[in-house]
C-alpha cells in the first residue's frame, strides 16, 4: 500500500535487494571475513545516512576493532557519528550471552529497549547486525525459538534486521531451519550474491499482499477512512482516503492529540471518555458518531467504528477502524424525506382542491338560487346584441321587482337613486369600453334606499365590441350602516377622548386666560385713574385701550382654538403645513411646560412640504403626545421636550415628539397603541389607540422607540400631498 | 437722610401684564422699574430708597419662590408682594411665613395691589429709618473702651456703682467715673435711656 511504504520504506543498502520496510527480517549465509564485510558495510553506512540508530553485534571472524576501522573507512564523518550515539558496535559476548547464557526474551526485550532508545533521541528506527558464530549446538533450538519471536515482533517496529551464519557452522537441516526463520537469505554463489525466499515465505508474503491489495482496493471502492492505532506506541496510520477527507498531523508523533483536536468541540470529550472507556474495557468492538473536522474546514457527522486488539491478559494494544462520513447521507435523506413530505402535501393539496371543486360545483348546480339569497348576491347576465337581460330571483328580490318581470336597461337604472343615476351610468357605459366594472351605489326600493355592490365582466368580440355581461349585485345596505355606525362612534370617541385631553389642560389653561384678562383690567384701571386727573393724558389712555384691545384679543384666541379642539366635527380634510399645526398647539401647552419646569424646544424644518389632513384630529394627536410626554417625565430631573418635524423621503414627513422621561418598558412598546392599554392609574387607555387610528385615517403611521439615554420619543407620518 | 422716592420692581414674565402693572404703580406716583425674569432682577444692584418686589410665582427658569429663597440668601431683605395666576394655598402660606407682605391672585383688583404696595413701602421705610437708628447707636456704642463697654452691660441690669465694683474687683470710685464717660459717650442723662438705646443696639446684659 502506498501510504504505507512512504513511511516505512527504508533503503537496505545492498544492491540486489534494494529498498526493504521497516520489519524485514533476513539473513546472510557467509564463509568469510570479507562476506560481512562486502554485505555489512554498505548495509550500516545507508542506516547512518539515512538518520537510523544503527546497532552491530559482531563475532568471529569479524572483531569489533575491524569491524569499526572498516565502516568509519567507508563512512564519511564517522566520528561525529558516534559521537552522536548513532551506532554501536559489540561483541557477542556483550549482547547475546550476557550474564553467561542466551535467554531469548532478555534479548529480544533488549532490542525493542534499542528501538524506543533510538525514537526518543530522535532516529527514525533501529538498523541491527547480530551474527550467530557463537552458537553452540545446544543453543540451536532456543536459538530457532528466539527468530520465530524476532518474527513475530519485528513487523510492528522500526526496525530491520540481519541475521549472518557461518555456513561452516550450519548443517543442511539448520539452513533449512534459518531460511524459513527469514524472510529472505543471502548467499554467495560463484562470486556473486543471490537472493533466496523461502518457499513458505514467498507464498506468505505473496499472499499478504494480495490481501493487503485487496483491502488498499476495498477501501478505495468504499472511500472508507480506515485507521490503524498502535496505542503501546501511540503512532497511527492512516489511508489515503483518510488523508483526502480529514487531511494529518504534520508530525505523525502528535497523531493522537491531532484527532481529538479535529474532534467537534461539544463532542470532544464524550468522544475522548468513551474511547477511553472502551480501551479500558473488555469489548471488542468500538463505535461513536460526532462531528469531525475535515480537510476544508467544515464539520462532517461521522460514524467511526473499530476492532480492539487485546493481548491474552485483556490489555488493548492496537486498534483499527474506519470513519464513515455521513454528512451527504443525512443531507440527502433530508432532501429525499423534504421532496417526499412536499409531494404528500401537494397531493394532498390537489385531491382537496378537487374535492372543494366538486363540492362548489354541486352547490352552485343545486343551491345556486339559496346562496345568492343567504349572501344578499344576485346575478345577472346582459346579451348585449340580443339586448337580453337576465336576472336571478335574488337579483329581482333585491331591486323590489316582482321575479320573472320583464326588463330593460333603463328600468334598471330608474331603480337607481337619483342622484347616483349618472354616475352608475357613466360607468357602465365605460365598462362597454372595456373599463373595469365594481361600484357602490344606492337604489331606492319603496320609498327606502339600500346600497349595492356591483361587479360585472363584460366580453368583447374580436372587432373589440361587447357582445355579452355578466355580473353580480350585492345587498350591502347593513354594511354600510355599520360603516356609518361605527365611523359615527368613532368620531363621538375621539371628541371624548380630546375632551378629557383638554380636562387635563384647565390649569394651564386657566393661567394662559388669566394673564391678558389680568392685563386688561391693570390697564383699565389705570385709565381710570389717568381720566380722574384734572389733566387728563388722552395720550397715554388711546394707549391702554390699543393694549387692551390687544389682551383682549389674545384671551379670545385662546378660547376659539379650544373652541375648536373641544368642537364634534367630522373629518374636514384640507391642505395643510404641519408645522403650523404644531405651532397652533404650543400656546396651550406652553404654561404648562413653565409650572412642570420643563424646557421646551420646537425644532421644525421650515422647508417641508405640505400635507392633506385634519387640522383639529392632528392637533389632537399632537396635543396628546405632549401631554402624555408631561406625565411621563413627571418624576424625572431633567425635563427635556423636544417637538420636531422632517420630511422622511419622498412620500412622508415625520412629526416626533421626544422627551426625557422614564420610557416605556421594552416588553410594552408594541402594545401601547392597543386600546384600554395603560401604565397610568387613572387613564382610560384610550389616548394612543385613538391618536393610532386618526394617523391611519390619514395615510401614516404611528410609533414610539425608546431614546439611547433616557426616555422616549413617539414618531408619527403624513403622506405629503 | 436724602430723600429718594420710592421703587416698586415688577418681576413677571408676560410683557403684557408687566406693562399694564408699571402705568398703574405709576399713576399713583411710584418709580417703576421692569424685570422679565428672576435672573435679570438678581442683576440690579439695591436701591437705596424704600422699595418692594411685585413678583409672578410661575416663570420659566427661576420661579418666584426661588428667587425670594435667593434673596434670603444673600441677606438682600426687601418685602415682596407675589402675584400669580393660579395661586395654590400651601405655596401662599409658604411665601407669606418666608415673610411676603401679600399673595395676590391674578386678576386682582388696583385697590388691592396698591394697598399692599404701600404697606410693603411703610415697612420698608420704618425697616430703614430702625436701620439708621440703630447704626447711629452704634457708632456711639463703637466709641466705648472695652472697660466702659463692660461697665454698661452691668449698668442696665439695674445695678448699683457698689455692686459693680465688687464685680469687677475694682473702687467704687473707678466704676464712677466708667460710667460718668459711658452716659457722656453715649450721650443720655438717665439710665432708663441708656436702657433703651442698649436695647436698639441689641446689647445683651449678662446674666447675673
Amino acid at each position: 500500500m502506498k501510504s504505507i511504504e512512504e513511511t516505512k520504506t527504508r533503503k537496505s543498502g545492498i544492491d540486489i535487494i534494494g529498498n526493504v520496510s521497516w520489519g524485514t527480517h533476513f539473513c546472510q549465509f557467509y564463509k568469510t571475513k570479507q562476506d560481512l564485510i562486502d554485505i555489512l558495510v554498505p548495509y550500516f553506512k545507508v542506516g547512518l545516512e539515512n538518520n537510523e540508530f544503527c546497532m552491530w553485534v559482531t563475532s568471529q571472524p569479524l572483531s569489533v576493532k575491524e569491524a569499526m576501522g572498516v565502516l568509519k573507512k567507508k563512512v564519511k564523518g564517522f566520528d561525529k557519528v558516534t559521537k552522536k550515539g548513532q551506532i554501536e558496535i559489540l561483541d557477542y559476548s556483550q549482547w547475546y550471552i550476557r550474564g553467561g547464557r542466551f535467554d531469548a526474551d532478555k534479548v529480544l526485550a533488549g532490542w525493542v529497549e534499542k528501538e524506543h532508545y533510538a525514537l526518543r533521541k530522535g532516529f527514525s528506527g533501529l538498523r541491527l547486525s547480530g551474527n550467530t558464530f557463537w552458537l553452540e549446538k545446544k543453543d540451536w533450538k532456543s536459538f530457532r525459538d528466539y527468530e520465530e519471536k524476532v518474527n513475530g515482533i519485528i513487523g510492528k517496529h522500526e526496525m530491520l534486521a540481519i541475521c549472518t551464519y557461518s555456513l561452516s557452522k550450519c548443517s543442511a537441516s539448520e539452513i533449512i531451519d534459518v531460511i524459513a526463520n527469514h524472510q529472505f537469505a543471502l548467499i554467495k554463489r560463484e562470486k556473486k550474491w543471490e537472493v533466496i525466499q523461502s518457499a513458505e515465505y514467498k507464498s506468505l508474503k505473496e499472499s499478504l499482499e494480495e490481501s493487503e491489495q485487496r483491502l488498499y482496493l476495498a477501501t478505495r471502492a468504499s472511500k472508507d477512512a480506515i485507521w490503524d492505532w498502535d496505542l503501546e506506541r501511540g503512532r497511527v496510520w492512516w489511508n489515503e482516503a483518510y488523508t483526502l477527507s480529514f487531511g494529518r498531523p504534520k508530525n505523525t508523533r502528535d497523531s493522537r492529540q491531532w484527532w481529538i483536536d479535529h474532534i467537534h468541540f461539544d463532542d470532544r470529550q464524550r468522544v475522548v471518555d468513551s474511547i477511553q472507556a472502551a480501551i479500558k474495557g473488555k469489548n471488542e468492538h468500538w463505535r461513536c458518531e460526532y462531528r469531525f473536522q475535515k480537510k476544508d474546514g467544515s464539520y462532517g457527522n461521522i460514524f467511526d467504528r473499530a476492532y480492539i486488539a487485546r493481548n491474552k491478559e485483556g490489555k488493548a494494544y492496537r486498534m483499527v477502524g474506519a470513519m464513515l462520513d455521513l454528512t451527504e447521507r443525512k443531507k440527502m435523506e433530508e432532501e429525499l424525506k423534504k421532496a417526499k413530505d412536499n409531494l404528500e402535501l401537494q397531493v394532498a393539496q390537489r385531491a382537496g382542491e378537487l374535492q372543494r371543486a366538486n363540492e362548489a360545483l354541486k352547490i352552485t348546480k343545486d343551491n345556486l338560487s339559496r346562496a345568492q339569497a343567504v349572501a344578499h348576491i344576485g346575478s345577472w347576465y346582459l346579451d348585449v346584441i340580443n339586448d337580453i337581460l337576465i336576472w336571478s330571483d335574488e337579483t329581482y328580490r333585491i331591486f323590489g321587482l316582482d321575479i320573472g318581470a320583464a326588463l330593460t336597461y333603463e328600468m334598471f337604472l330608474e331603480i337607481v337613486h337619483p342622484d347616483d343615476r349618472e354616475y352608475v351610468d357613466k360607468c357602465w357605459k365605460a365598462a362597454l369600453n372595456k373599463e373595469p366594472y365594481d361600484i357602490e351605489h344606492r337604489i331606492v326600493v319603496g320609498g327606502k334606499v339600500k346600497w349595492v355592490r356591483e361587479k360585472a365582466q363584460v366580453e368583447f368580440n374580436k372587432e373589440g365590441k361587447a357582445i355579452r355581461g355578466i355580473g353580480t349585485v350585492q345587498d350591502i345596505t347593513e354594511r354600510k350602516q355599520r360603516e356609518e355606525d361605527s365611523r359615527r362612534l368613532q368620531e363621538e370617541l375621539m371628541h371624548v377622548s380630546r375632551v378629557a385631553t383638554m380636562g387635563e389642560l384647565t390649569a394651564a389653561l386657566a393661567h394662559e386666560l388669566n394673564q391678558p384678562l389680568m392685563a386688561i383690567m391693570s390697564n383699565a384701571q389705570a385709565a381710570q385713574r389717568f381720566l380722574a386727573k384734572e389733566i387728563p393724558d388722552v395720550k397715554e389712555v388711546q394707549e391702554i385701550l390699543s393694549d387692551i384691545i390687544k389682551d383682549d384679543n389674545r384671551a379670545s384666541g385662546v378660547i376659539t382654538r379650544l373652541r375648536a379642539l373641544l368642537k364634534k366635527s367630522e373629518f374636514e380634510f384640507a391642505i395643510l403645513d404641519i408645522n403650523d399645526v404644531i405651532r397652533e398647539v404650543i400656546p396651550l401647552v406652553q404654561s404648562d411646560t413653565v409650572i412642570r419646569n420643563i424646557s421646551l424646544s420646537i425644532e421644525l424644518n421650515d422647508n417641508i412640504p405640505f400635507v392633506r389632513g385634519d387640522r383639529i384630529q392632528l392637533q389632537q394627536v399632537i396635543l396628546n403626545l405632549i401631554l402624555n410626554s408631561f406625565e411621563a417625565m413627571a418624576g424625572v430631573d431633567s425635563k427635556r421636550l423636544c417637538i420636531s418635524t422632517e420630511q422622511k423621503n419622498n412620500q412622508f414627513v415625520t412629526v416626533s415628539v421626544m422627551d426625557s422621561g422614564i420610557g416605556v418598558d421594552d416588553k410594552n412598546i408594541d402594545s401601547l397603541f392597543k386600546p384600554f392599554f395603560t401604565t397610568k392609574k387613572e387613564g382610560l387607555g384610550m389616548g394612543l389607540a385613538i391618536n393610532k387610528a386618526i394617523v391611519e385615517a390619514h395615510g401614516g403611521s404611528l410609533w414610539a422607540r425608546n431614546n439611547p439615554d433616557q426616555g422616549a420619543t413617539f414618531y408619527f407620518t403624513l403622506p405629503i400631498e | 437722610m436724602k430723600k429718594f422716592i420710592p421703587m416698586v420692581f415688577i418681576v413677571d414674565d408676560d410683557a403684557s401684564v408687566r406693562k399694564s402693572l408699571e402705568r398703574l404703580i405709576k399713576s399713583v406716583g411710584f418709580k417703576v422699574e421692569l424685570f422679565a425674569s428672576a435672573e435679570e432682577f438678581l442683576e440690579r444692584k439695591p436701591y437705596r430708597g424704600p422699595n418692594c418686589l411685585v413678583l409672578d410665582v410661575r416663570m420659566p427658569g427661576l420661579s418666584g419662590i426661588d428667587l425670594q429663597k435667593e434673596l434670603a440668601q444673600k441677606n438682600i431683605s426687601l418685602p415682596i408682594i407675589f402675584i400669580t395666576g393660579h395661586g395654590d394655598i400651601p405655596m401662599s402660606v409658604k411665601a407669606m411665613k418666608d415673610g411676603a407682605v401679600d399673595f395676590l391672585p391674578k386678576p386682582f383688583d388696583d385697590k388691592n395691589l396698591l394697598s399692599a404696595i404701600d404697606q410693603a413701602i411703610d415697612k420698608d421705610v420704618q425697616r430703614r429709618k430702625e436701620g439708621a437708628l440703630k447704626a447711629k447707636i452704634q457708632r456711639r456704642v463703637n466709641t466705648l473702651t472695652p472697660r466702659e463697654y463692660e461697665v454698661l452691660t452691668w449698668v442696665i441690669t439695674g445695678m448699683l456703682n457698689k455692686q459693680i465694683a465688687s464685680k469687677l474687683g475694682v473702687g467704687e470710685k473707678t466704676i464712677k467715673v466708667h460710667r460718668g464717660r459711658v452716659m457722656q459717650k453715649m450721650q443720655v442723662l438717665s439710665v432708663a435711656e441708656l436702657v433703651r438705646l442698649a436695647q436698639i443696639a441689641e446689647i445683651v446684659p449678662p446674666k447675673k
